[in-house]
């Protein structure tokens, strides 16, 4: 049993050692970013755009003062909204980076070993096939998203110091201005969950991105994508319908976090809640429930199931030569 | 003893080409067996088929294992290196220790630091930065420092240096090889695993053509030098082989007695790679 988790650390890790680049420096990236811009837009304000004036028919902007005084004179329940609104925008950028990332890592996961013949190293160690891919199921799933999600808290929290520097200097009170409205431990809480459900309601196209990586000879984006837009056409030939790019749709740019695509009015799968007293969001945790346990995301587990066990046997009985 | 590899009628196609034409064999521990074969014989096949990588036919057991099913059990015991440089580029020498030592019962990381001590490999170098025989160099202290039964070598030093190549197999000799462990190796450098062999197979068209032991070899062939005036005679016996060298003709023979080649020249025991031409020379339709 320990010799077991013990191998599932192992390869964990690996992963990560391997893909450090994607999983580890894309956040620290993107965060360095948003964070950068937000400074190099400050520093505009204060310095070059010092004397520019905005005016607008609702109120007149000379300065980063202006600014803090706006957000002084609005309701505190705009308020609220405005900061965590910021806050929530920021992930936006990881969300899709990770759709990318993780997509990519997927379809090389199980066929990059084998294109530069180092899977033979890796067959030449006493490590099950079933381990090995379900060790690539989990970093993809799970470890990008967690890194990912640090990337968001570090961020958030980055954002708010700078908030914070601003109000002082402007002279006002951070505590009641930005602080007390501001959300960072709810939207952590939100976004942790959000992730791990999209992960679950995910695992049908990771598991079929992992049995494209693990069936293809070349060309594994190709396997991956090729197949599922014939059978689409396929059934618009035959049957005058777009039921499966609609599934297909739903699946990807569904969920809780991405695209938010609501093609049918009757599968809707959110979950958070919006509070109109502080106007933030929260994690409604009966939708949570009501989603994990939903028709479509047991059927999405089975499918998942079938990829993956079939990916396991590719990796395994295939032959390397 | 039981049998480190016993195979009984191994059996594989790939269309009409059979890489494994009813293959047996019965390797005992502590032996060091040559498969030596030319390109396409099935040499590779046959390593896969002993190592659960490939699919095939035919009875086939290793260490009491079956490789098709129970191939992550079985590499407790056994380690392999096919084909040069098959460790992944983007690793640390450092992570790759870390990652065997982790996932690897039998493994001994002081072992392996000791065996890299000796080498250029320093540890926090990426595989890609590496050079090829470097890249040997890791694989071989990696697969020294794993307490196996069984060793399986496809073709090691293809491509190395011969500095390399010569380190290589004495590294394994003197620090690794033992009574308890068995090596079974490829390659096309006859030449420089000669000495160290306990075992010699031949291997063609998926069939093994010889399978003997050295000491046998030494017994039932003999190589004579034979001068012009006597290469009549010499053909008389019956050789498997003829060749010219220098004005002299080398005859190659299978269970000749001693008493026969009395007067036609020197004789010797005939060099593995000989032998090899001579046996495939043979099979082929003249």
């Amino acid at each position: 049993m320990n010799t077991h988790v013990h191998q599932y650390q192992a390869l964990v890790r690996r992963e990560f050692w391997e893909h450090r680049g994607a999983f580890f420096t894309t956040p620290v990236v993107i965060l360095t970013v948003i964070i950068g811009f937000t400074i190099l837009g400050l520093i505009w304000f204060y310095y070059i755009a010092g004397g520019t004036r905005i005016v607008t028919d609702e109120f007149t902007f000379t300065g980063v003062g202006d600014l803090v005084r706006m957000l002084e004179d609005t309701n505190p329940q705009d308020r609220a909204m405005a900061i965590n609104g910021m806050l929530y925008g920021s992930t936006v950028v990881f969300n899709i980076a990770l759709l990318f990332y993780v997509f990519f890592y997927f379809l090389g996961s199980l066929y990059d070993d084998r294109k530069d013949k180092s899977v033979l190293f890796w067959k030449s160690l006493p490590v099950s096939d079933t381990k090995t891919v379900l060790s690539k199921w989990f970093s993809g799933a799970v470890t990008a998203p967690m890194l990912a999600w640090v990337g968001i808290v570090v961020t958030q929290l980055g954002l708010l110091v700078i908030m914070t520097v601003i109000a002082w200097t402007s002279g006002a009170s951070a505590s009641n201005l930005i602080w007390g409205p501001a959300e960072p431990l709810q939207i952590a809480w939100t976004m942790l969950v959000a992730y791990i459900v999209q992960s679950l309601w995910w695992a049908p196209f990771h598991a079929w991105l992992l049995l494209a990586s693990a069936f293809a000879r070349r060309a594994a984006f190709l396997w991956a994508t090729v197949p599922l837009v014939l059978v689409g056409f396929a059934e618009a030939y035959l049957n005058y319908s777009w039921n499966f790019f609609r599934l297909l749709a739903e699946r990807i740019g569904g969920g809780v976090i991405p695209l938010q695509l609501d093609l049918d009015e009757d599968v809707h799968i959110g979950i958070m809640n919006l509070d109109p007293e502080r106007a933030t969001l929260s994690v409604d945790m009966g939708a949570v429930t009501d989603l994990l346990t939903s028709v479509e995301m047991l059927w999405g587990w089975v499918v998942a199931a079938v990829f993956i066990s079939a990916a396991i046997w590719l990796r395994r009985y295939r032959d390397e030569t | 003893m039981s049998a480190i590899i016993y195979a009984k009628g191994l059996r594989k196609s790939f269309g009409d080409t059979h890489a494994l034409d009813g293959v047996d064999m019965d390797i005992q521990p502590g032996r060091i067996v040559g498969l030596i074969g030319p390109n396409g014989a099935g040499k590779t096949t046959c390593l896969q088929a002993i190592l659960g990588l490939t699919s095939f036919e035919g009875e086939l057991s290793v260490l009491g294992l079956d490789p098709r099913r129970q191939r992550a059990e079985l590499m407790k015991n056994v380690c392999f290196i096919a084909d040069v440089a098959t460790l992944p580029r983007w690793a640390k020498v450092s992570q790759l220790l870390d990652f065997v030592d982790q996932v690897h019962p039998n493994f001994h990381r002081d072992k392996a630091l000791e065996f890299l001590s000796k080498t250029k490999v320093r540890l926090d170098k990426k595989v890609r930065e590496l050079s090829k025989g470097m890249i040997v160099q890791t694989h071989l202290s990696i697969v020294m420092s794993i307490d196996a039964k069984l060793l399986v070598l496809d073709e090691p030093t293809l491509g190395l240096d011969i500095l390399y190549r010569k380190d290589f197999y004495h590294n394994l000799l003197t620090d690794y090889f033992d009574e308890e462990r068995t090596i079974l190796v490829t390659t096309h450098q006859v030449e420089e695993i000669e000495k160290i062999l306990t075992d010699v197979m031949f291997i063609d068209d998926g069939k093994i053509v010889l399978d003997a032991t050295m000491e046998d070899l030494a017994s039932r062939y003999v190589e004579v030098l034979v001068v012009p005036e006597k290469a009549d005679a010499a053909r008389k016996l019956g050789p498997m082989n003829e060749r010219e060298v220098f004005g002299r003709h080398v005859f190659l023979y299978e269970n000749l007695r001693r008493e026969d080649l009395n007067g036609l020249g020197e004789y010797h025991v005939p060099s593995i790679a000989d032998l090899f031409v001579a046996k495939m020379r043979e099979g082929a339709p003249a």
